[in-house]
């Protein structure tokens, strides 16, 4: 035990300490946090900030540079998985952290919904917003807090079934246009011996588009005011005859054997692949996994079509479910001009369309835009028709009616529950209403 | 020479600030609605206690917490002994394998989790290289099927830690005396009642550490499965600390979410305190 | 052979006892084999971890199994630009660097205390310290949130550093006690005879005798702090102080996951760790053993 041998090993391990004070101070700023203070002054100069989910960022990238050239502003973009944005944003806005603009979740469907938050005072009033006219009925109801417009919505999204056509073609299948016909596909592609339908429902997210589809068929058009009854404990899920309905369609597919076996094992890219690859046949996704889809095999676009997915033997019954991708302005914001700005921006007609086309997803707002993508074209005279409908959980009144349809439904397609004690379940985080 | 009570004070502070205050604060929470508003919350009683009694994903919960914890500490206890009495030999290749049986105990939880999920999918890795072997009649659906999700769970687990246990019994397989074993040999015993009769009772002291070891943790386990299964199917894999980060961060209900944490810390310290009157009895008795 | 073999014992990470040999040689050599084929079943998983991250995802649909026959190290370059993993990967240099130096600073300073003094207030000190050892963190995890919100530290290096210290120190305490209540006190009686107060005796006597034990304590607890999931995940999730475990978990996205992205971003989360393992196996080992016997 030298003194020198001591002094150096304490050089040395002063050194380390100091390299590494230096690597924090260089990647910096990450010890406190600064409040830039920069209050709206109404010219809306300087910086904005904006946490939105990994989709929006990757759509809205393009675009920025424009806007800051053309309004001087400088944009922060952080973004995450939706996921992770939704817990994360719940807790930022109690602790004045977040953002000026924030990606918002539609209606209630979770405790950063635009309903819940709104109701809250979280958000900015964007009533007066020029593009607030161009907003499209389906999400007009869901960005509407009573009667003020508080979120912007930079894409939508539909959930289709899309298949593989050569698998189609050689078992000889027709896309399906009634709810028989889709029984009589299913038959005709078991017996060619292919999983008629891919059922990626590992975390229940592929199976809420189940229950979202058959309900925009067979409950909002046929029931249109029903949340509005349950939520006045008029009716509940298991007193609902359409809603049992909805629920028995895929009961039927499921007691069929036309999902994939080991469905609940199956994680999402799996199930897009064995669509890609040929061993299913169809797979009911959102629009804006399509490319994903494509990216798994070599025919790429070409090899696949989508058709809305019928839950009725009327044709003509068919709804498609459509989802706003939902930006919104902080009502703590520092920057609460800038971000208006923002959303002006991206709500012009040429920017909505360079948008949509990037991501292949359909416009946010109902402008003239023309998409470079014809996949979507066999929903499009749906949307022209006004026969669209929001995802079924935007209206409920809890994110928790959700997770126990997900969570639970794995039960139910196991055969653990049945549908009423499902139902019950789902009616039971119903009951207790908006947080 | 008095060392001044000073030197303790700054980790006091830390420990009390990180640890203390507010496992005391979340005992309190525990029995209020609160919902992580700026609203204060108002003391419900037990009413949270109750509604856990009553829901189906806390109670599950409960349940693969505990055999999670018991399943978990048996087997890695066992696999881990194999490993170190297989080691602890004349073995050319013994210091490689030490190296790589230990090699999965530093990896960080979130990604054994991703690399298991993937490896377990019913089209993945494992039922690929089953039906490679000819052994497809044993390909299953590891985290799909309700019934065999968990003990798929708690394979990943003793997977990546079971060189935890063989590196401690290592340590502990140096105290036995060569002598004694030779002593035994030389009165006629076999290699399996030299195990039984002679290794395997010095290595109590071994069993005991690693054993609580792996009981804590496995009571608290939560980043494997959250990323893994987050509790499904249905509620087949849900562990208390699962349930009540979903209900505080997915659902915001923070009262509730205090109320599971509060359960699964007096569990914790039930365990503690039982082993520690089993070590001293054991004492008493040696 | 057994030459050899002799010369190896007590080269190990633990010391191995000596031992006659014993059996054929054929038996030796089927021992041998059949651990080595055992180890291959272990390291499966390994296998799967590279042939993923270094194929195509048409390759990967094709057959998941193969080796990939031209690796696609496209994939660890994207999942560095998708995920700013150069950013996290300085995050997580940063908190567990300074954690480290703090919760060795800390918890030697905290642990001479406890060890020296045989008072009762320092005996219920230290045993209050070693409640941590058992107390889950999630019954305190909301409350601390609130609190390093009120301190304005959220998304914050500061926030994590502190967190891990607080949360780690029952361990390092609980290690440097049990070291120093071993050590003879002659050294420090010698320095106090020579005029040194408390402070200078600490710095200049006890603390390098505690290197061994410091060596295990950065090793358990840089660990565990760069592994660290949940936390990080709520204090600084979605910033530019987000750790590496929080980076790859955001890889996973909400409709379908990139495996080849994610099992490369993994790859790079997981590279440091195993390269000073490897480097140096008989430290990290030899301090898992100490520092659990404690």
């Amino acid at each position: 035990m030298t003194t020198t041998g001591t002094h150096l090993r304490r050089r040395g391990v002063a050194a380390v300490i100091a390299a590494t004070a230096a690597v924090a101070l260089a990647a910096c700023s990450g010890f406190v946090n600064s409040d830039d203070g920069e209050e709206g002054d109404g010219t809306g100069s300087g910086t904005v900030s904006a946490y939105v989910n990994t989709e929006q960022s990757a759509g809205l990238a393009p675009l920025l540079e424009g806007f800051e050239s053309e309004t001087g502003l400088t944009l922060d973009v952080s973004s995450a998985n939706t996921d992770e944005l939704n817990q994360q944003l719940r807790v930022q806005l109690t602790s004045g952290t977040a953002a000026d603009l924030i990606r918002v979740s539609p209606g209630y469907s979770s405790p950063v919904a635009v309903g819940v938050l709104g109701q809250e005072g979280e958000l900015a009033d964007l009533s007066d917003a020029a593009w607030a006219d161009d907003l499209t009925p389906d999400t007009a109801s869901l960005a509407d807090v009573d009667g003020s417009v508080m979120a912007f919505p930079v894409s939508r999204n539909a959930i289709v079934m899309a298949y593989n056509r050569e698998v189609f073609e050689q078992a000889g299948v027709e896309v399906p246009t009634t709810w028989s016909e889709l029984l009589a596909a299913c038959e005709t592609l078991a017996a060619a011996g292919v999983t008629p339908i891919a059922a990626p429902f590992q975390g229940g997210i592929y199976f809420q588009f189940w229950v979202y589809a058959m309900a925009s068929t067979l409950v909002y058009p046929v029931d249109p005011e029903i949340d509005e009854r349950m939520r006045a404990g008029e009716t509940t899920f298991v007193d609902s005859a359409e809603w049992n309905a909805a629920f028995a369609r895929i009961a039927e597919l499921n007691d069929a054997g036309h999902f994939s076996d080991g469905m609940l094992g199956i994680p999402p890219d799996q199930g897009l692949q064995a669509v890609a690859t040929g061993d299913a046949a169809m797979v009911l996704m959102v629009s804006a996994g399509l490319p994903q889809l494509y990216g798994y095999s070599d025919a790429g676009e070409e090899g696949f079509g989508v058709f809305a997915v019928p839950a009725s033997d009327d044709a003509g019954a068919t709804h498609v479910p459509l989802a706003p991708d939902f930006l919104a302005v902080n009502a703590a914001a520092s920057n609460p001009d800038g971000a208006r700005q923002l959303l002006d921006h991206l709500a012009q007609p040429e920017n909505v369309e360079a948008y949509a086309n990037a991501m292949g997803v359909l416009p946010g707002l109902g402008v003239e835009v023309t998409l470079e993508s014809t996949v979507l074209d066999p929903i499009m005279p749906l949307l022209d028709e006004g026969r669209t409908t929001g995802y079924a959980n935007y209206l409920w009144p809890n994110g928790d009616v959700q997770q126990t349809m997900l969570q639970s439904g794995q039960e139910w397609l196991d055969g653990s529950i049945t549908t009423e004690e499902l139902l019950g379940q789902m009616d039971a985080e119903y009951a207790k209403g908006t947080p | 020479m008095r060392v001044p009570y000073l030197f303790v004070v700054p980790a006091l502070l830390a420990y009390g600030a990180v640890v203390l205050y507010p496992t005391v604060a979340g005992g309190y929470y525990a029995f209020t609605d609160w919902a992580g508003r700026r609203v204060a919350p108002s003391v419900v009683g037990l009413d949270n206690f109750v509604e856990l009694l009553g829901a189906p994903a806390a109670r599950a919960a409960l349940r693969n917490t505990l055999v999670i914890a018991a399943s978990t500490t048996v087997v890695q206890t066992v696999v881990g002994l194999a490993l170190a009495l297989a080691l602890h030999s004349s073995l050319r290749s013994r210091h490689l394998l030490r190296t790589l049986f230990f090699a999965p105990a530093l990896l960080p939880p979130v990604i054994v989790g991703f690399l298991w999920q993937y490896i377990l999918t019913p089209g993945g890795p494992l039922n690929g290289a089953l039906a490679a072997v000819g052994l497809s009649s044993l390909q299953q659906n590891w985290l799909g099927d309700a019934s065999i999700a968990l003990a798929s769970v708690i394979g990943v687990i003793v997977w990546q830690n079971a060189g935890l246990t063989m590196v401690i019994y290592l340590a502990g397989l140096q105290g036995v005396p060569v002598e004694l074993l030779e002593a035994a040999e030389i009165d006629g015993a076999n290699r399996w009642q030299r195990l039984r009769r002679v290794t395997v009772p010095l290595l109590i002291p071994a069993t005991t550490i690693a054993m609580s070891l792996t009981l804590i943790g496995s009571l608290k386990l939560f980043d494997q499965v959250y990323v893994m299964t987050g509790g499904g199917p249905g509620y087949a894999t849900e562990t208390l600390s699962v349930v009540m980060y979903k209900e505080a961060f997915v659902s915001g209900r923070y009262g509730y979410a205090a109320a599971i944490a509060l359960v699964l810390t007096m569990i914790v310290f039930a365990f503690a305190l039982l082993q520690l009157r089993g070590l001293r009895r054991f004492q008493v008795d040696a | 052979m057994t030459a050899a073999t002799g010369a190896a014992v007590g080269r190990g990470t633990v010391r191995d006892a000596p031992r006659r040999r014993r059996g054929s040689p054929l038996r030796r050599l089927a021992a041998e084999l059949g651990m080595i084929a055992v180890a291959l079943v272990f390291l499966f998983p390994f296998y799967v971890f590279l042939a993923v991250a270094l194929k195509t995802p048409a390759d990967l649909a094709a057959s998941p199994l193969a080796f990939p026959t031209d690796p696609a190290l496209q994939n660890v370059a994207d999942a560095w630009s998708r995920g700013d993993l150069g950013q996290a990967l300085t995050s997580s240099a940063v908190v567990t660097g300074l954690s480290v130096a703090g919760l060795v600073l800390l918890g030697s300073t905290a642990a001479y205390l406890l060890a020296r003094r045989a008072q009762r207030l320092s005996l219920a000190l230290y045993l209050l310290f070693l409640l941590g050892l058992m107390i889950p963190l999630q019954l305190g995890m909301v409350p601390l949130y609130q609190l390093m919100r009120d301190a304005n530290l959220l998304q914050t290096y500061t926030s994590l550093i502190i967190f891990e210290v607080g949360h780690q120190l029952p361990l390092v305490v609980f290690l440097y006690t049990g070291f120093l209540r071993a050590l003879p006190r002659e050294y420090e009686e010698a320095a106090r005879v020579d005029g040194a107060g408390p402070l200078t005796t600490f710095r200049r006597i006890v603390l390098p005798l505690l290197r061994p034990i410091t060596g295990t304590v950065v090793i358990l607890s840089s660990i565990n702090i760069w592994n660290d999931f949940l936390t990080p995940l709520l204090y600084v999730g979605g910033s530019a102080q987000q750790t590496l475990p929080v980076a790859i978990f955001a890889f996973r996205g909400e409709f379908a996951s990139q495996w080849q992205i994610i099992f490369a971003g993994m790859g790079i989360a997981i590279a440091p760790i195993l390269l000073v393992y490897f480097l140096l196996q008989k430290y990290v080992i030899k301090g898992f053993a100490s520092g659990i016997k404690g």
